[in-house]
């Protein structure tokens, strides 16, 4: 993986982590422990994606709660508790992406990585799962508050230097 | 702070955003507040408002939006006499901080770089709320 890859990935994992803390006031921290077996068999229900673009890289980033986590950041964001997800809920992960996502392409952009404008998109339903395609680098960052849990799913295409 | 009977209009696409703008609000004791969803919607709203008995005493509005985004928005309020004096207050996210100066020159009242605290939303309330004195 790329120097410019890895201080993208360190940049976009606090800048999520920042979003939800401030716009949503939750804390959610890494939750090292849990092994990737582990995370990879719950029940994921909501993913915003947001492709990246730059002369540098090129990846994606994905955003994966579970049920309770996104009602959990989406009661903090909107100030109401919430104990279903409809599609006016689901807007707010695309939101997130976009929020967390601006905020690092300015800051890297004065650094002249020159990464591109991106629009998140999302999905939902019961039990999302999680698998990698092809052998490009991943990285795959559990985020707990309590027994919440999400992730940050992020790959990277293996041609850039 | 005062204003508590003002009514504010807030303009965004993401429902979220426009409830996360709304919860703000009513921590400042607003809770006289009409949502809508671009620029377009926003603008018609405005107008039936004129002339009533409780017009919009501030407009936070969106940047990005389809149709009509925030920037055209406050574009429109600010050429038209009966609206150029309600306070617009655009919230940004991070990337398009360096368009603020376009936002400026178009007559904006202050602007929010998303995420942004309870607190700074207070501030700039608060400088919202002072040159509505001033004024």
């Amino acid at each position: 993986m790329s120097e410019a890859s890895v201080t993208f990935i360190k940049n976009i994992i606090s800048a999520i982590i920042e979003t939800i803390e401030i716009q949503c006031e939750r804390k959610y921290t890494a939750a090292k422990a849990i092994k990737e077996e582990e995370f990879k068999k719950k029940d994921y229900c909501v993913s915003g994606v947001i492709g990246v673009t730059s002369e540098f890289f090129t990846g994606s980033v994905a955003l994966v709660f579970t049920s309770d986590s996104f009602l959990d950041i989406m009661s903090g964001m909107m100030g109401e508790e919430y104990e279903s997800i409809d599609d006016d809920l689901v807007d707010g992960c695309a939101e997130l992406l976009n929020i967390a996502y601006g905020t690092v392409k300015k800051k890297l952009n004065e650094h002249g990585y020159k990464i591109s404008m991106a629009i998140p998109s999302v999905v939902y339903g019961d039990k999302l799962k999680i698998k990698d395609i092809g052998n490009d680098p991943s990285v795959k960052i559990p985020f707990c508050s309590g027994d919440h849990i999400f992730l940050v799913s992020i790959n990277f295409e293996n041609s850039h230097k | 702070m005062a204003t508590k009977n003002m009514r504010v209009l807030v303009v965004d696409d993401m429902k979220s955003m426009r409830m996360a703008v709304k919860k703000k609000l009513k921590v400042l004791d607003i809770t006289d507040i009409t949502e809508a969803d671009d620029g377009s919607t926003a603008w018609s709203a405005i107008e039936d408002s004129i002339g009533s008995s409780q017009p919009f005493a501030m407009i936070l509005s969106d940047w990005n939006m389809p149709n009509t985004s925030g920037i055209e928005l406050l574009a429109k309020v600010r050429s038209d006499p009966r609206t150029k004096q309600i306070p617009f207050v655009l919230v940004t996210a991070e990337s398009e901080k360096d368009q603020v100066m376009q936002a400026v020159k178009l007559g904006v009242t202050t602007y929010l770089t998303k995420p942004f605290t309870q607190e700074t939303f207070n501030e700039k309330m608060d400088q919202v709320f002072r040159k509505m004195k001033v004024a």
